[in-house]
């Protein structure tokens, strides 16, 4: 065919579909008589759609489930766009000149209505690299780290008189409107942490077995699994750390340096002597990455540093610089192997 | 219930199909004002529907100012998270299929702001072919040029257009929308619309002109 006389207005009618029946009648027969304006023509009705090595097959179900998710917290409306995950080295590499991985707070509101069906469940979820403010109706506030999922069980948190129970995993920041009537009780797989009128900081991912606790102001108990025993491990007071391993046994350390335990409530990542096995699990979180340690010893490094919005090539860059580390990245993955032994000196 | 067609529209070249007329896929206008009505009133069921409708067509016309998939998802997602977060007030006088369409153009266009590589990208785009997509089984030697080869110099030309242009061009040949609709969606006069289409058109064959060998 002689691709100088195409009609353009005429293919563009037909694709569009723009045209009375009789007239599209006509233009189906005309299009249908070149092999080569049949194909035209099918490749524009593709037009816009991504190429085969960027396309991907969108699974709907899997993304309407994500969806319901994140509407079952239905004020949870921001997401990170600067998080980037794909195939796309080149933009990317672009995108972390220009781009700080920021971590989007969402505020979120819980109603008043909600006491019309407060026997739900309800259940608030970030993802990484996203932190969350839910603001309770009893005033309490509780700042969700990255990666960290609450639970507050038959509506417990609201009705007069009966004890505040929240379920976490992962990280939380909780400022709690104590009453001496209604304790606050926040559940984790290890244990169960009560306010004695409180901001403290609990933190049970699952990756990193039993918990910590970290008390801001006030004064708070530690339980142990099975909560049903009736007395607490231990008692926190202001500056106090507690570590309650999967075994059971707590530790108690006094005098930490609360603020940086609470950097990222305020979008902050701080490490205060922090093993490097703990902190590979945090940058994962907070950076939505993979990070692989070759060798296990590694793990046993420590790092202080704070890290304000800094974008995570910095970030690696760092910790390479400081810890000694060889740094390998691709794309999402990044790999930690030793760095150069120091020469042996005699 | 699918008030609209569901599925997109995709090329399968290895066949050669007939192309058949298609039909304008706008719903009823009524049918349409129920359907937010019900999504307005919370119906969870009417809202996925919706999402089901419009999930893959959206994600794909994203991915064509983001490029990366997981980005053009979590932006389609936003948009439609949005809407059920304020659907006590949602009310898409332009259509809901035009209000879609202009959500996903305002996340995407604002996400590559929001990177500050929005330049370059366009830049990248107007120069480089992109990479070949639709790969195609081998035609008959009587058919001429290789499909592949049509569908790379299709690609390469829609992607030179300005966005804007770009934008009406997939809605009129993708989507099937009439020029009013694609002025709903970008916010511009019907009269403009055309004027867009006529200089992709004009464009288009320039720039296909010289396959005749």
């Amino acid at each position: 065919m002689d691709w100088n006389s195409i009609d353009w207005e005429r293919l563009d009618r037909f694709v569009a579909g723009r045209a009375s029946p009789d007239e599209m009648a006509a233009l189906a027969a005309w299009v249908n008589s070149d092999p080569e304006l049949r194909t035209l023509a099918s490749l524009m009705r593709g037009v816009g759609q991504p190429s085969r090595a960027e396309r991907r097959d969108w699974d709907v179900g899997a993304a309407w489930q994500r969806l319901r998710h994140r509407m079952a917290g239905p004020q949870l409306t921001l997401l990170s766009p600067g998080v980037r995950r794909g195939a796309f080295t080149l933009r990317r590499a672009l995108a972390a000149a220009a781009v700080l991985v920021l971590l989007v707070t969402a505020s979120l509101w819980i109603f008043a209505r909600w006491r019309a069906d407060a026997t739900t469940p309800r259940s608030f979820a970030t993802r990484r690299s996203q932190t969350a403010v839910l603001e309770l109706p009893d005033g309490s506030r509780v700042t969700l780290g990255p990666a960290s999922s609450l639970r507050f069980s038959d509506g417990g948190v609201l009705r007069i008189g009966a004890s505040r129970d929240v379920y976490l995993e992962g990280e939380a920041y909780l400022e709690v409107k104590h009453d001496a009537t209604r304790p606050f009780r926040v559940h984790t797989t290890a244990g169960l942490v009560e306010d004695v009128g409180t901001e403290f900081l609990v933190s049970a991912y699952p990756e990193t077995p039993g918990m910590r606790v970290v008390v801001a102001t006030g004064t708070v108990a530690l339980y142990g699994r099975p909560s049903a025993a009736r007395r607490p491990l231990l008692t926190l007071a202001h500056g106090d750390l507690a570590e309650l391993a999967a075994s059971g046994v707590a530790t108690l350390t006094h005098d930490v340096d609360v603020t940086s335990y609470l950097a990222w409530t305020r979008g902050d990542l701080a490490f205060d002597g922090t093993r490097l096995g703990d902190v590979a699990p945090a940058l994962e979180r907070w950076y939505d990455v993979e990070i692989r340690l070759s060798d296990s010893l590694l793990a046993e490094r420590r790092l202080t540093a704070t890290f304000r919005r800094e974008s995570l090539s910095q970030v690696l860059e760092l910790l390479a610089l400081s810890l000694n580390v060889r740094v390998q990245r691709d794309g999402r993955t990044v790999v930690l192997t030793p760095g150069p032994q120091p020469r042996r000196t005699p | 219930m699918h008030l609209f067609a569901v599925s997109p529209w995709r090329p399968t070249l290895s066949r050669a199909p007939q192309v058949v007329p298609s039909s304008g896929s706008l719903a009823p206008d009524a049918a349409e004002r129920e359907w937010v009505a019900r999504i307005r009133l919370g119906d969870e069921a009417a809202f996925e529907s919706l999402f089901r409708a419009y999930y893959v067509r959206l994600c794909d016309f994203v991915q064509s100012y983001v490029r990366s998939p997981d980005v053009a998802e979590e932006l389609v997602q936003t948009v439609f998270l949005r809407i059920w977060v304020h659907r006590a007030t949602w009310d898409p006088t332009i259509g809901v299929r035009a209000y879609l369409f202009a959500a996903c153009r305002n996340r995407a266009l604002g996400a590559l702001k929001h990177e500050r590589v929005v330049e370059r990208v366009t830049r990248r785009a107007t120069r480089e072919a992109l990479p070949l997509g639709i790969a195609a089984a081998p035609m008959g030697p009587d058919e001429g040029l290789q499909t592949s080869e049509l569908a790379d110099l299709l690609r390469e030309a829609v992607n030179r257009l300005p966005e804007r242009r770009r934008v009406v061009v997939i809605l009129r040949w993708q989507q099937q929308m009439s020029y009013a609709e694609i002025a709903r969606v970008l916010g511009i006069s019907v009269k403009t619309v055309e004027a867009q289409m006529g200089r992709a058109l004009a464009f288009f064959r320039r720039h296909l002109a010289h396959l005749g060998r």
